[in-house]
């Protein structure tokens, strides 16, 4: 049945110039994401590329050929125009639902809340502190240490087992509050956008770790500021960067 | 055990599976039975200088090969894993035998059973 579909879309002249023309556009706008702009228009971009990415693949599915996949509306293999009106919002539908919806809420299911205890305690009082509304706190299930959070549905932080394990209390309070600090900028729905442009083929060969560097370094001060100290989030990353090469090298 | 891939002949005990690093922390945790990566990093520390993460990296490698177990408890810092031991020292130089003979079984066949004859015969 692939076959078929790809046959089909590889001999129908204007769906190839369509799939050819989407692609292109594809790495345009992830050519347009090494310059310098605003949040908003990376997440934008980010979106862009990625819809335009998975185009093709919607487009195949209202292909003639595609048997029970094919929709009413695509009968006719030359009835471009109505193909092109419901793929595209189609692709730009999944697209948002995934990375605003359908990601998070992956991450809220799959990983426990913890409701009490001082990690709970301290993620309340800081907040408090940085006028936030307290995010919850969910534990990750691995020695690795990592920490992340988001903003989406609602904003919680992550924290992984091993990362309580290999850091003190005071580091593991900097960590927090270096995941606060991006909740309290936004940054973290840029950060999800990175996370979902994993989806895409290129995030093989291309990274854009140069695109939230900004706003670490400024999570970074705002801990540091808080913590009247940059000497625990700094011996924090350097346990977690020991814990990477080790884990790397036979010993 | 699927999990040896090679062996080392100059060494003895766990050695000759396991990285000695790995060896170490898993004979510490045959000792104290249950513990976290501190309390092993403290006592490794004594023979080893070894950095608290080389600790939780070796933990984490032996509960891949399955070989402690690790639950989540609550203590002083947040969050812990208390590891033990899945095998006991006895049980551990069985499964690695096992998995010795078997795979020499596997490989040379009849000759394998003819050479243990021989081998267990002479012994007697």
């Amino acid at each position: 049945m692939p076959v078929a579909c790809f046959a089909g879309l590889a001999l129908d002249p204007s769906k190839l110039l369509l799939s050819l023309l989407s692609i292109s556009l594809a790495l345009v706008f992830l050519f347009l994401l090494r310059r310098p702009l605003s949040n908003t228009s990376r997440i934008s971009l980010l979106y862009a590329h990625l819809a335009s990415l998975f185009f093709p693949a919607v487009l195949l599915t209202t292909q003639t050929t595609c048997g029970l996949l094919c929709i009413s509306v695509c009968s006719s293999p030359t009835n471009i125009l109505p193909l092109v009106l419901l793929s595209l919002p189609t692709t730009l539908l999944l697209s948002f639902l995934s990375g605003s919806f359908l990601l998070p809420f992956l991450f809220l299911r799959t990983h426990k809340k913890i409701s009490s205890g001082w990690l709970v305690r301290f993620i309340r009082s800081s907040s408090l502190r940085l006028s936030i509304r307290p995010p919850s706190l969910f534990l990750i299930d691995k020695a690795s240490p990592v920490a992340f959070s988001f903003r989406h549905l609602r904003s919680a932080v992550f924290l992984s087992v091993g990362l309580c394990d290999i850091l003190n209390r005071k580091e593991v309070e900097a960590v927090l509050l270096h995941e606060l600090a991006h909740i309290k900028h936004s940054t973290s729905a840029l950060r999800l956008s990175l996370a979902l442009f994993r989806f895409s083929p290129l995030s093989l060969v291309i990274r854009f770790h140069h695109l939230n560097r900004r706003e670490e370094q400024e999570a970074d001060r705002l801990a540091a500021s808080i913590q009247h100290t940059s000497i625990h989030l700094s011996s924090a990353r350097k346990k977690i960067q020991a814990y990477e090469r080790s884990e790397n090298k036979e010993t | 055990m699927d999990t040896i891939t090679k062996i080392r002949f100059k060494q003895t005990g766990p050695e000759t599976i396991l990285s000695p690093l790995e060896a170490k922390v898993l004979s510490a945790l045959w000792d104290k039975k249950s513990a976290r990566v501190r309390d092993l990093h403290t006592i490794i520390r004594k023979d080893t200088n070894v950095a608290l993460t080389s600790v939780a990296v070796m933990l984490d490698r032996l509960h891949k090969k399955q070989l402690v177990t690790r639950t989540v408890s609550v203590g002083r810092g947040g969050r812990h894993y208390t590891y033990a031991p899945a095998l006991t020292r006895e049980a551990f130089d069985y499964t690695t035998l096992d998995t010795i003979v078997s795979k020499l079984l596997d490989t040379f066949g009849d000759s394998a059973v003819a050479y243990f004859n021989d081998k267990f015969s002479r012994k007697k």
